[in-house]
């Protein structure tokens, strides 16, 4: 289990995300693909913080360990909890949307959404 | 960096609940079944809570069960259930050949990023260090004049010690979050009040 395992099943999984998002007919699938490239992100962002020296303890011997510095390696789990909290607001606003729309058009297939084409 | 981590069980664990997260993930962009498809997503989610374990983040592994598991995939399974009765499932639109190309470039272009990149090992560095090696996992003290401080290693338990920033990760993420990050964290607590009145007038029945 070393950083770059968990970075190829991070790259892996956005990858999956990725497609689903561009060649799903359903909005519910793509709202559903769009999570699952949030969640690579998170996972690339908690590997980073778990693996890779913070800012502050770089640098030659020998190396004053400051608190700072140490707590610097939380960084991208903090990041994750903003990425988790931003996933929670878009699905919310998405699927309202989705519903909003199959309320008045009766469908949620992307390609039948067209009514902004000129 | 201590106890069974590095050793084959941690491996064997994480190989297993990463395969789970992928192929749950697959099944959710090739299952016709709408329904099907969003649970396999929160498997796919829960399976990332166990890799989130593995990687010392407790914290965000609880915040993605409670979040992810049991807030986001339970809201979707509510929307499929509202649209229900669209025909057709969940098919391919035409642009699915390019969205394969993009995706299949994407992944091997992340690929041999990753293995050609030198990352700074941490796990090293806390090795040759026994003062980050506390600060990390174990127990640590400060010392030194203010404005020069330092930690040094201390006893777990001990009279002043702190203990590290893996061991008590949630503690830590609080107080990043009402320090460091204090403007982002009142700025997202405006997205999600936004983003939650947005939803409401979103789906308000047109009173006419």
């Amino acid at each position: 289990m070393t950083l770059e395992n968990v970075l190829l099943v991070s790259g892996i999984l956005f990858s999956i995300g990725l497609y689903g998002a561009l060649a799903k007919r359903n909005t519910i699938v793509v709202l559903m693909s769009i999570e699952i490239m949030f969640n690579a992100v998170n996972v690339a962002a908690i590997a980073f913080s778990r693996y890779t020296i913070p800012e502050g303890l770089t640098g030659t011997p020998p190396l004053t360990v400051t608190a700072d510095a140490v707590q610097r390696a939380l960084t991208g789990q903090v990041f994750a909890v903003f990425v988790v909290t931003i996933a929670a607001a878009e699905v919310a606003l998405g699927l309202a949307l989705i519903i909003a729309v199959y309320r008045s058009r009766r469908t949620v297939e992307i390609t039948d959404l067209n009514m902004m084409r000129g | 960096m201590t106890g069974v981590e590095g050793s084959i069980i941690t491996d064997i664990a994480f190989w297993a609940v990463s395969a789970l997260a992928i192929v749950a993930a697959l099944l959710v962009v090739t299952l016709r079944d709408v329904f099907k498809a969003a649970l396999f997503l929160a498997l796919s989610f829960l399976a990332l809570a166990g890799l989130y374990v593995l990687l010392r983040a407790e914290f965000l592994a609880v915040v993605q069960v409670l979040i992810y598991v049991g807030a986001i995939s339970i809201l979707i399974v509510f929307a499929i259930m509202l649209v229900r009765d669209v025909p057709g499932g969940s098919t391919d639109n035409w642009m699915y050949g390019i969205a394969g190309t993009v995706a299949a470039l994407l992944m091997a272009a992340v690929i041999f990023t990753v293995f050609n990149t030198d990352f700074t090992d941490l796990d090293a560095l806390a090795a040759s260090n026994p003062d980050v090696m506390a600060g990390l996992t174990g127990a640590s003290r400060t010392v030194g004049e203010p404005g020069d401080e330092r930690i040094v290693a201390a006893e777990i338990g001990a009279e002043g010690a702190e203990p590290g920033v893996f061991a008590d990760s949630t503690g830590y993420i609080g107080g990043l979050l009402i320090r460091d990050f204090v403007l982002p964290f009142e700025a997202v607590s405006l997205v999600l009040l936004a983003a939650m009145i947005g939803a409401l007038a979103l789906i308000r029945e047109r009173q006419t």
